[in-house]
């Protein structure tokens, strides 16, 4: 039951999202590229809503998020279930909170995640137009609509949405569209744009 | 060529001998209720709920990986929807059973055409009473409590009661062989009186065991 790499690389727009934190706020791309420029490293932490439409209520998770220019992220889920994410250059690796603690999870799927910072890279310096994956919209607000270019691919992400904060540089949401019953949405708080991170913030779990 | 039959003919022999384990009727004591409640818990909820576990997913070779599973079920229309997801929440597998079953969504390797079944079953066997009539309660050889039930397809189900206010549940196939195994495991916390760890063993050809962690219990309606 090896998972492909088609869902592997779905599940990573989950962390896609997160280089969306850094974008800067603007009308055009143009503006957007110019107010990405000199952002290095980011820092916040989110809150996870997903929504069905079987649901009594959504499920929420929470946690941090930490990205360092130009290939480190750690993307870490506190709650309901612990889990970490690292990716350092070329090497991705994932630990799970289980009842020995957390245990590092071997798996071929984590192949897929380094082509998710070439992808990080790309878009923190505003380049969304440039994805080969996703046709992108900017619309007023502004809002930035992803779509798939790929069909096959709409079956898995019907779109994604970006809602940017007043505060310039800082992104609102994110809302992935899984089909038409079923949507995540992410929300950032206490971002933090440029902090100094430790190395080790993206090469140790604890 | 030798060495292929005498294995054939062992598996045959052993297959033969597959039986279940013997029952001692307790002394004046006859089937009575449905043994759906163990003390204070009852071994299959009742009503509509919405769960959430971790699933520790152990395959043969050595191939570990977790997932999340959502589970909405209905005693009382005795209807069930599945749901899987990455840990990130992306839904790889949606399918629910009213009556047929039906999947909304399936993403390789999840969409196989024995996977959903499967899991359906497993979600009946866990959550829900099984059908047909109790054929034998008394204790079995260490002690434990057991209700055996007779299924409509022929096979048998094994509620054995355990200390601590856990349960164990057997399926054996028509022919008595083991197929499921379903243990379950209360903490010391919350979660509305449902266990904290249930594991699911699935023996045979196809063996892999879910170790499912209750992260949230969510009564749906009244």
């Amino acid at each position: 039951m090896a998972r492909p790499d088609k869902w592997a690389s779905a599940r990573a727009v989950w962390l896609l999202a997160a280089a969306f934190f850094s974008i800067g706020w603007g009308a055009t791309w143009e503006e957007l590229k110019s107010a990405a420029g000199p952002i290095r490293s980011v820092s916040a932490e989110f809150v996870q809503e997903k929504h069905m439409r079987i649901l009594a209520r959504p499920l929420i998770s929470s946690g941090v998020f930490y990205f360092q220019a130009p290939a480190s992220l750690r993307w870490e889920y506190r709650a309901p279930l612990r889990n970490i994410l690292l990716m350092d250059n070329d090497r991705t690796e994932r630990y799970v909170g289980t009842e020995a603690g957390l245990v590092k999870e071997a798996g071929a799927n984590l192949q897929a995640m380094q082509v998710v910072l070439e992808h990080i890279t790309q878009w923190l310096e505003g380049r969304f137009d440039e994805n080969p994956m996703f046709a992108a919209k900017l619309e007023p607000g502004p809002r930035i609509t992803l779509t798939p270019k790929e069909k096959a691919f709409t079956k898995m992400i019907q779109r994604i949405e970006l809602v940017f904060a007043d505060r310039p540089g800082i992104i609102e949401a994110v809302i992935i569209h899984e089909s038409d019953d079923s949507f995540t949405r992410l929300v950032f708080k206490n971002v933090v744009l440029n902090p100094p991170i430790d190395d080790s913030v993206f090469r140790k779990v604890s | 060529m030798t060495t292929r039959l005498l294995v054939a003919a062992l598996l045959l022999l052993l297959l033969s001998c597959a039986h279940l384990p013997p029952i001692t009727p307790k002394d004046g004591a006859a089937p009575s209720g449905t043994g759906a409640a163990h003390g204070s818990r009852r071994i299959f909820p009742e009503g509509e709920w919405q769960f959430l576990h971790s699933i520790q997913v152990e395959m043969p070779g050595g191939r570990n990986f977790v997932m999340m599973g959502l589970t909405v079920i209905s005693s009382r229309l005795q209807t069930r929807r599945s749901v899987i997801m990455t840990l990130e929440g992306f839904v790889v597998f949606d399918g629910e059973y009213d009556h047929r079953l039906v999947v909304h969504r399936a993403l390789p390797p999840f969409d196989s055409p024995h996977f959903a079944g499967g899991l359906m079953d497993d979600i009946r066997l866990i959550f829900f009473e099984p059908d047909g009539p109790v054929v034998a309660f008394g204790e079995l050889e260490n002690g434990s409590e057991v209700r055996r039930r007779r299924t409509p397809d022929g096979g048998t189900v094994d509620i054995e009661t355990l200390p601590g206010g856990n349960w164990q549940i057997r399926r054996y196939s028509p022919s008595h062989q083991l197929t499921r195994t379903v243990r379950t495991r209360h903490g010391a916390g919350g979660h509305s009186g449902f266990p904290e760890t249930i594991e699911l063993t699935a023996s045979g050809d196809q063996a892999y065991r879910l170790k499912m962690t209750l992260l949230e219990a969510v009564g749906i309606g009244g």
